[in-house]
């Protein structure tokens, strides 16, 4: 590898090995062998974005479902576009997964599934081509939603449920809406499962292109770039909703490169430490103008981290009356304008229910769902936050639920329900709502959980290992992003496919 | 980000040149602690650095190149000569920025503001950090002249017979190390004793002290409850907040306290550890840049220094009182800017004690003081006490020295503005901080509603 | 004139000027030192010439404020020479050419905070020396007569009342002085015998002085039965408070402008650059040895710090009263008032006196 002179690592200024020292012993050598044959958790080091080294390790086979017939090109419009799309992004494509030996990749385009008894031939197909996949390699499924499922589904379009297309599809031949809602809901439940039989470091995510999208829309190309990358490293057992066909043209030819958020007016809360640190510092990274937003009390880290960065920091608390409109105040003196914001700010305070007090359940909500509500809300009440981009944090508790969090639970939920409603909301100006709902990261915090605790709660998930905070703000960056302009009211687990509440 | 150093010649370097106005833009300073506290293992180089950092931080300037930063502390060890440069360079700011070290005791970060301001009024720079530091924690420690000779002549000594020598006239004594001093040096008084013959020379009661006392801290708790200092503090070594600020102090409680200073006059000693600043470690600066500069920056221009006047007393031999310099520093700053007292919206009295301010006052208000003292037919008259000190001062946040003045400018200069906003018109504000060897800074601020 | 040979600490020559009068028109006796004699050696012989009983209750006894009823038997004016009516010695002593060496004089300048002025007169260009000096200068020659066996009082147990110094021109560093000692008018005071002790220096020997000291010490508790009272009148250095028999006014303190903050080595330290190595003033293990609570301040060191304050130059009339001793280390109030500076002023006074206990310690007043 030729030297660099972008040095992505001293730029983010975190280190990429983790204290889990069980997986710096079992992810390589003797100790994965002993891991193996103890039948033990056997994580490996994650592939994670580097601009030096290919965005996938190895060809992109784009697999189709269209006419039942899963190798014949040309009989599946969607998956020759996506696989052309693909061509032109200088990836090695195949149609075939005859003679590969290894693969980087697989994408399989079921956008035309009917009935879920179309799924057998490409799932049987990736089925065999697993064992080449290489360690770090992708699936991706390429999707349509199912109409109303709600509570554990993977998606819940507000538009969808309303397209008038859908309903009365087929007219006269109603069932077949079902029987095509029986096979979309039934790709979810496949690639979760292929998920969770992913080794080696791979993931398996799905891209949900709703009804009347293309499936080349820029935000289904920008999820693929995404999800093909290491910047999902930590994103297992997902999908991704394009529920519009926003975004820019050159995404057709090209991914957006290693700036993608270049002069982004972007606020951060929560920013002088732990994830939102690392989310204003990859932000910068990606070109952004980060406003990084921190309580007066944590002035001496932000105040670092903002001259490190060469930026303004705002100290402020976010849960003051006025907090929207000093943010507001601070973004237009300095730059003008704002383009998005990164609700990261937020506090946990434990405790079972029946020992709960008031102050530990109003300060959590206060802090982590009241203060982005009123923020946004502020924010929006002035022109200069037209295209809005906004990022919230959710926690897989709030998915779930987890025992001693009803209070925390309660408001990363209530993130959920924010960004879902503010989608509409935020369409009509240009911008969009998302969530990212972070799983076991490691952070000071979670550093400060009993040690038999912690590594069995980093085990729980797909990948056996706990992420990073970079991860969180990679896809905090890929929200904030163009590629990202079809996807609102989204909220994205990064959590390495959880077991708890999958 | 760091901008290119560029020499650009004036469009006519034949030109007379006009002076330019200096504004504040931003102030950061660290919380202030009492000597002995959370910076008690800190250094002055480290808490201006800090100050520096957070400064730069708040307006975004990493890595550029200023004109100049100024600044100084009053107890200083040998080895911070250069404390100030040495401090930009750990700082964000861009390496190729000079520093300068300023030291005139209590009224150092007056002088800074000045040296900086009138760099920028006269057009030598554009932007710059005018600050102060001290820390009594910090303070040199100086070896006795008995060791200090012999350790000199143990330098100079070539054999080990003659360093023995040198050894040998060591005496126990010798080893005693020695503070530094806090009285004034050509009287032996401190500077309370020194206020204490002024407070009774004024006759100025202790019921009067303790209220200035009271409403400094009443003043500073509401101002930091406020979120007031969210943009103007940067936190420290674990320290959020002035550790000095008593919220639920009151007369009554400041009424319990045993006088300190001026035990053994004539006169009922009034001044107590709750109506006199404690030793305290700190620092602040405040960024003063031209307009244009602030506006390429899209910084706020806050507060215009107008003007700035400095004054000194003989107080020696008693004949005028330690601190009283800024009684006869701002009369003469205000009649050069054609103001009486009563136009100034809004005054900060240093309170290196209570009663320097209501001395201060008093004299103001005297007739013959006013005639004799400053040759004035009227007096300079009283000030309406609801302007006096609004956001708290320094009997409430604490005195570092060298970092008061500049801690006063950046309060002033955010409430100038906020209130030049709020009515829509200019406003004026004046600075007073005494200081050691009977000096007195005093200094004016204006604001505009305009951005 | 007699000439004595040069040593260190002479010994004026037997039977010579002993039990002399000082007649009026009668001229001394004039003892001639080749160079100053220094203290120690002259202390030395001072306490040898005494038992140290007699020196410890002296010393107590003089600072206690106690005069003693009657002459103890250890006080030495009757029982030295067992006359009933001593007289003072009829010699004056005379040291021709003291060189004003500078490193000295910057030892004792710094010593009281005096300020090295460069200054240039009709007597030339140079470096002025401190007046308060020009007494330490002259003092040993003063203790050379202080510590002759024919003089009537004890040299341990005297106590400075009060100096008063008249200058008429500006001394320069490396000026060559000849220094005139004598004593007069030994007198009754209410607390024992007071004598003055008078020291001149001039330019020439036939110059008039132009620095005229004169120091008035107390034998306390010593009585001298045929003492001249008629000679005992105001001396014009000496005051009625500290030197009369009046009662002392209660003593009103003044407005504090300055505090000295006094350490346990300020005895030591101006000893070094004196020359007087009293050992009541140089710690207090020695102080105590003679009956002393602890060491206390040289009295012309409270004096000369006193005067630096002012920082005034010649011609000036400086004088000082003495009144309790200053115990080291200590602090002590001051007062100065004054009309002027430099060449301005015209009078000043500095008061220096304990502050808790409201007792004077010394005033120094100033007149040019």
């Amino acid at each position: 590898m030729s030297p660099s002179p972008f040095d992505l690592t001293s730029l983010l200024g975190y280190a990429p090995a983790t204290d889990d020292a069980y997986l710096s012993v079992v992810s390589q050598g003797p100790g994965r062998k002993i891991a193996t044959s103890l039948g033990l958790p056997a994580p490996v080091a994650l592939r994670r974005h580097d601009p030096d080294t290919p965005a996938v390790p190895g060809p992109v086979l784009v697999l189709g479902a269209g006419s039942g017939t899963t190798t014949t090109p040309g009989s599946d419009p969607d998956a020759d576009a996506l696989a052309q799309h693909l061509l032109t992004r200088g990836f090695e494509v195949h149609r075939h997964g005859d003679g590969l030996r290894r693969v980087g990749a697989v994408v399989l385009c079921l956008t035309g599934l009917t009935e879920l008894g179309g799924l057998s031939a490409p799932a049987l197909e990736l089925g065999g081509l697993l064992r080449s996949l290489a360690p770090g390699g992708r699936v991706i499924t390429i999707s349509r939603p199912a109409d109303g499922v709600a509570a554990g589904g993977a998606a819940s379009l507000p538009t969808a449920a309303d397209d008038p297309a859908a309903g009365t599809a087929a007219g006269g031949a109603p069932f077949d809406v079902v029987d095509r809602n029986a096979a979309r809901q039934g790709v979810v439940g496949f690639l979760r499962s292929v998920a969770q039989e992913m080794r080696g470091g791979a993931t398996a995510n799905g891209i949900l292109v709703a009804d009347g999208v293309a499936a080349t829309a820029p935000s289904v190309l920008g999820g693929l770039d995404f999800l093909l990358s290491g910047r999902s490293a930590f994103v297992d057992g997902q999908f991704l909703v394009v529920g519009s066909d926003a975004g820019p043209e050159g995404l057709a030819t090209a991914p957006q490169g290693e700036t993608p958020l270049d002069q982004r007016v972007v606020v951060v809360t929560g920013a002088a430490r732990g994830i939102g640190e690392q989310i204003a510092r990859l932000l910068h990274a990606q070109g952004a103008r980060v406003v990084p937003v921190d309580v007066p009390a944590a002035g001496q880290p932000l105040s670092e981290l903002a001259n490190q960065l060469g930026t303004a920091s705002l100290p402020l608390d976010v849960t003051a009356p006025d907090a929207g409109t000093r943010i507001l105040e601070h973004c237009k003196t300095r730059y003008g304008r704002i383009d998005g914001i990164v609700h990261n700010a937020g506090i946990t305070r434990d405790k079972m229910l029946a020992n709960m007090d008031e102050s530990r359940f109003a300060s959590v909500l206060a802090v982590n769902t009241e203060a982005p509500l009123r923020i946004t809300r502020q924010l929006l009440a002035d022109p200069a936050a037209d295209g809005l981009r906004v990022v919230g944090l959710a926690s897989t508790s709030g998915i779930a639920g987890n025992r001693g969090q009803t209070n925390y639970a309660a408001s990363k939920a209530g993130i959920v329900g924010m960004v879902a409603a503010l989608a509409p909301v935020l369409a009509e100006r240009g911008g969009t709502a998302n969530a990212v709902a972070p799983g076991f990261i490691e952070t000071e915090m979670t550093a400060k959980i009993p040690m038999a605790r912690r590594q069995v709660a980093r085990r729980l998930n797909s990948l056996q290992q706990g992420g990073l905070p970079l991860d969180v703000a990679e896809a905090i960056a890929f929200l904030l992003s163009d590629a990202a302009a079809g996807i609102s009211g989204q909220t994205l687990r990064v959590c390495g496919q959880n077991l708890v509440g999958a | 980000m760091s901008s290119e150093p560029t020499i650009q010649p004036a469009s006519d370097p034949t030109a007379p040149r006009q002076l330019r106005s200096a504004w504040v833009v931003a102030g950061n300073r660290t919380p202030f602690a009492r000597a002995g506290g959370p910076y008690a293992s800190t250094s002055v180089q480290e808490m201006f650095t800090a100050a520096l950092d957070g400064l730069v931080a708040r307006t975004g300037i990493a890595g550029e190149r200023l004109g100049a930063v100024a600044g100084g502390a009053v107890l200083k060890q040998p080895k911070a000569f250069n404390l100030v440069r040495e401090s930009v360079l750990g700082s964000a700011l861009d390496p190729q920025t000079p520093g300068i070290d300023v030291q005139q005791a209590c009224a150092t970060g007056m002088e800074t503001t000045s040296l900086i301001a009138n760099k920028i009024r006269c057009g030598q720079i554009d932007a710059g950090v005018a600050g102060g530091v001290d820390s009594a924690s910090d303070a040199p420690i100086v070896v006795g002249e008995g060791l200090r000779k012999v350790l000199l002549q143990l330098n100079r000594a070539k054999t080990p017979k003659d360093k023995l020598k040198a050894l040998a006239k060591l005496r126990p004594g010798d080893l005693a190390p020695v503070a530094p001093g806090v009285a004034e040096p050509r009287t032996g008084l401190s500077m309370g004793e020194h206020q204490a013959l002024t407070t009774a020379q004024w006759g100025i009661t202790r019921q009067a002290q303790d209220e200035i006392a009271a409403n400094s801290h009443h003043n500073l708790a509401a101002a930091w409850d406020s979120g007031f200092f969210d943009d103007l503090v940067t936190p420290f070594r674990g320290l959020t907040k002035d550790n000095n600020l008593r919220p639920d102090t009151s007369v009554e409680k400041l009424g319990g306290l045993s006088p300190v200073f001026g035990k053994n006059l004539e006169t009922d000693p009034t001044m107590t550890a709750g109506n006199s600043t404690p030793l305290t470690d700190g620092a602040s600066a405040i960024l003063l840049a031209t307009a244009e500069w602030a506006e390429e920056h899209n910084l706020p221009k806050l507060a215009e220094i107008v003007d700035a006047e400095t004054a000194a007393v003989d107080f020696v031999d008693g004949n005028e009182g330690l601190l009283m310099a800024p009684a006869y520093a701002a009369p003469r700053l205000l009649a050069r800017n054609g103001l009486k007292l009563q136009d100034i919206d809004l005054v900060e009295i240093h309170e290196a004690f209570a009663s320097t301010v209501l001395t201060i006052l008093a004299a103001w208000e005297d007739a013959d003081f006013c005639k004799v003292n400053l040759g004035l037919d009227e007096p300079v008259g009283v000030l309406d006490r609801s302007r006096l000190n609004v956001r708290g001062s320094s009997l409430a946040a604490g005195h570092p020295f060298a970092a008061t003045g500049t801690r006063v400018v950046a309060t002033l200069s955010k409430e100038l503005k906020a209130r030049a906003v709020a009515e829509n018109r200019p406003v004026t504000g004046l600075i007073s901080v005494c200081a050691a060897g009977g000096q007195g800074a005093v200094a004016l601020l204006r604001a505009y509603p305009e951005s | 004139m007699t000439t004595t040979p040069n040593t260190p600490a002479p010994e004026p020559t037997p039977g010579q000027g002993q039990n002399r009068c000082a007649g009026e028109g009668e001229s001394p006796q004039r003892i001639v030192l080749d160079t100053m004699p220094a203290l120690g050696g002259l202390y030395a012989k001072a306490a040898a010439g005494t038992t140290a009983r007699a020196a410890t209750l002296g010393m107590r006894r003089a600072f206690k404020g106690l005069p003693l009823p009657v002459p103890g038997k250890g006080a030495r004016a009757g029982s030295r020479s067992g006359r009933s009516n001593p007289r003072l010695p009829d010699v004056e002593i005379v040291v021709p050419a003291v060189e004003v060496k500078a490193p000295e004089h910057r030892a004792f300048c710094e010593v009281v905070g005096a300020r090295i002025r460069a200054t240039s007169t009709g007597a030339g260009s140079g470096t002025e020396v401190f007046s308060g000096y020009l007494h330490a200068l002259a003092f040993p020659a003063a203790m050379v007569l202080l510590t002759r066996k024919d003089f009537p009082l004890p040299t341990v147990g005297l106590v400075h009342l009060a100096n008063a110094v008249t200058q008429t021109e500006t001394v320069l560093e490396g000026d060559l002085l000849q220094v005139n000692v004598r004593a007069e008018n030994l007198r009754p005071h209410r607390a024992g015998t007071a004598v003055d002790v008078v020291a001149e220096l001039r330019r020439s020997p036939d110059a008039p002085p132009i620095w005229v000291g004169r120091s008035v010490y107390l034998a306390r508790g010593t009585r001298i039965p045929g003492a001249e009272d008629s000679r005992s009148t105001d001396s014009g250095t000496t005051t009625q408070s500290a030197a009369g028999d009046g009662t002392r006014p209660e003593f009103v303190p003044p407005v504090p402008t300055a505090r000295w903050q006094l350490g346990a080595d300020t005895g030591r330290k101006y000893a070094a650059v004196s020359g007087d190595v009293n050992p009541i003033h140089l710690s207090g293990p020695s102080a105590k040895a003679l009956g002393m609570k602890g060491a206390i301040a040289h009295g012309m060191y409270t004096a000369s710090r006193a005067l630096a304050l002012l920082d005034t130059s010649a011609p000036l009339t400086w004088e000082v009263e003495f009144a309790t001793p200053l115990v080291l280390p200590g602090s002590a109030a001051v007062a100065v008032q004054r009309d002027g500076r430099g060449e301005n002023l015209r009078s000043a006074t500095v008061t220096v006196w304990n502050a808790k206990k409201r007792k004077p310690h010394a005033t120094i007043s100033v007149t040019r």
